[in-house]
């Protein structure tokens, strides 16, 4: 395993027991690599794996096989979990306290000193968007608490940074804002661990995604590897009437319709798209747009677990 | 280990037990005093006038008084106490909480330990209040110093160690404050029975369960004989160190195994 990596996992393997005898593996022979300095994305069905993973590069859990290392030291190291920063996804605040309070708890923990807790306290809390906040905790939204859990994972100003849906419960403008504060933070060297249904946001965000499946890694790779182009043209017009789609239909057969827009599959690429365009503009119909269709993550990761397993469940 | 133990004293005091073992600390002993009215005589003596009755020997008040505070402490005030002690061990390990807690950068023994502080200093800032505060208020009022209060007061701090133990034990296996507070009601039911065992022997006649009940009484903590003894260690000096010395092993061995279990748990 390389100590210059952020996380390294060799053979990680985790096999729960139950008192009956009765065995759950939840992670097999799981080898993984993090550089520094990236967004790494980690994918999974419920129940593949991912939060068990987490728990073990946090010294939650304890592996039944293999070894993990956070640069380059056993995670069960508290010093070590002083670099990191996390947000479970579940996350329960102590009602008792208010925002600053909080942070400052959250701080000590991590051994901050209080001199940088004041200084870093109010810029967090900016943030997040929760300065000027004196509600007790217990008042708080769902929103509100997922950005204040966002914020306690950044108190100790972590190298490392372990997300379990950061952007759940954040409204729109919410989640941009956490997607932008990755793409910052990774700017200024940190390693992002994100676990995250939203693979919309996992695609925009991420430098590398695994995808994880029954306890395995079944894929590995830039996003760019996984969104591919899948042959066909999305064609926007001025009108789609019966003229416009026996002329589409003529050059492309097989065109999908929704109004005056249609999704034509182009086997012969460019020159048949070319081919097409003369045609309409020959009727003459106003294009208004062409792109090429690309698969998306989510379109990627369906095909993969359920090629994998039989089903999405 | 010491932010730990910091939070969690506020947590108790947010805690409506916690509030209500202090609040109550605080009423009690006013309560006591508010009826008692402090006469001093011509020849200096003191005389203490509750109602029709008058304390003509002050030194007989204050040990009665403070004999009936201790009485409290080693009574009422440990139940109330393992009351709000019960949510305190139990909320730290609930889902979304024990993630996010011993993530951070200490350690799962040094957290723990801060926490079983903690809330053993709730019970030290409720005996400080009710118990310090009256001696210093008798020993005001009166001039008589409170000897053997003091350590008398340490007899059911230790007890109340050994309920938190125990309880700080069962916790990590099932972090429920019902369950915490019936694993130390049957402690405290255990220990007096452990205590009269002699009388149980004139009904069982089995040589291997008067046996082990010995060993039991031997093992467990003495929490029935503490009570008892801070009283008697406060009226007449009398002590024994075998409960004490018992109670704090086994204490030490509880927070040993807590630690072991911990250190193995998977959360």
């Amino acid at each position: 395993m390389s100590s210059d990596a952020a996380i390294a996992v060799a053979d990680l393997g985790k096999t729960y027991r139950s008192l009956w005898g009765k065995s759950t593996h939840a992670l097999a022979g799981v080898t993984l690599e993090v550089k520094r300095g990236a967004i790494y994305g980690l994918l999974g069905r419920n129940g593949a794996g991912k939060t068990t993973l987490v728990k073990i590069l946090l010294s939650l859990v304890r592996p039944t096989a293999g070894a993990a290392r956070v640069f380059g030291h056993d995670p069960f190291d508290s010093r070590v979990r002083r670099r990191v920063g996390f947000l479970p996804e579940q996350i329960r605040l102590p009602e008792y306290l208010k925002a600053q309070s909080f942070l400052r708890y959250m701080g000590r923990l991590s051994h901050v000193e209080h001199a940088v807790l004041a200084r870093r306290i109010p810029e967090l809390l900016e943030l997040v968007g929760l300065r000027g906040e004196r509600k007790l905790l217990r008042a708080y939204s769902k929103g509100m608490q997922q950005r204040l859990g966002l914020a306690q994972s950044l108190v100790n100003d972590p190298d490392l940074l372990l997300l379990d849906e950061p952007t759940e419960g954040l409204d729109p403008v919410g989640r941009k804002q956490v997607r932008d504060l990755l793409v910052e933070l990774r700017g200024r060297g940190k390693t992002i661990f994100l676990n995250s249904h939203l693979l919309s946001e996992v695609e925009l965000v991420c430098d590398h995604v695994v995808i994880l499946d029954r306890g395995s890694i079944v894929r590995s790779g830039a996003p760019a590897d996984f969104i591919r182009h899948t042959g066909e043209y999305r064609l926007r017009l001025a009108e789609g009437n019966d003229a416009v789609r026996a002329a589409v239909e003529s050059v492309a057969p097989g065109a999908r319709w929704n109004a005056a827009e249609c999704t034509v599959p182009l086997p012969g690429g460019r020159a048949q798209l070319n081919a097409l365009i003369d045609r309409l503009r020959a009727l003459p119909v106003e294009i208004e747009a062409a792109e090429p269709v690309r698969s998306t993550l989510e379109e990627f990761f369906i095909e993969v677990v359920a090629g994998n397993a039989g089903g999405i469940s | 280990m010491l932010t730990v133990l910091w939070y969690t004293l506020r947590e108790s005091i947010h805690r409506r037990m916690g509030l209500v073992l202090l609040v109550f600390s605080v009423l009690l002993p006013s309560m006591l005093f508010a009826i008692a009215r402090f006469e001093t005589q011509p020849d200096g003596r003191i005389f203490v006038r509750m109602g029709r009755f008058l304390h003509r020997d002050i030194h007989a008040y204050v040990n009665e008084a403070l004999g009936n505070l201790l009485n409290f402490t080693a009574g009422p005030w440990l139940f109330l106490g393992m009351f709000a002690a019960a949510p305190l061990l139990a909320s730290y390990l609930e889902k979304g909480s024990s993630d996010m807690l011993l993530s951070k950068g200490v350690s799962r023994w040094q957290f723990f330990l801060g926490r079983f502080l903690g809330v053993l200093a709730l019970f030290v800032l409720a005996i400080v209040v009710m118990d310090g505060g009256s001696a210093l208020y008798l020993w005001a009022r009166t001039g008589v110093a409170p000897e053997r209060f003091p350590v008398a007061l340490l007899l059911p701090l230790l007890s109340f160690a050994a309920y938190l133990a125990m309880m700080a034990l069962v916790s990590l296996s099932q972090a429920n404050a019902g369950l915490l507070i019936m694993v130390a009601f049957l402690q405290a039911t255990f220990s007096a029975i452990l205590f009269n065992r002699n009388q149980l022997f004139t009904f069982i006649t089995w040589g291997w369960v008067r046996t082990s009940l010995d060993w039991l009484y031997r093992i467990l903590p003495k929490n029935s004989e503490l009570d008892r003894m801070a009283t008697s260690y406060f009226r007449l000096g009398t002590y024994e160190w075998w409960p004490v010395w018992s109670t704090g092993v086994f204490i030490l061995v509880v927070l040993g195994a807590s630690f072991w279990f911990l250190h193995r748990k998977s959360f």
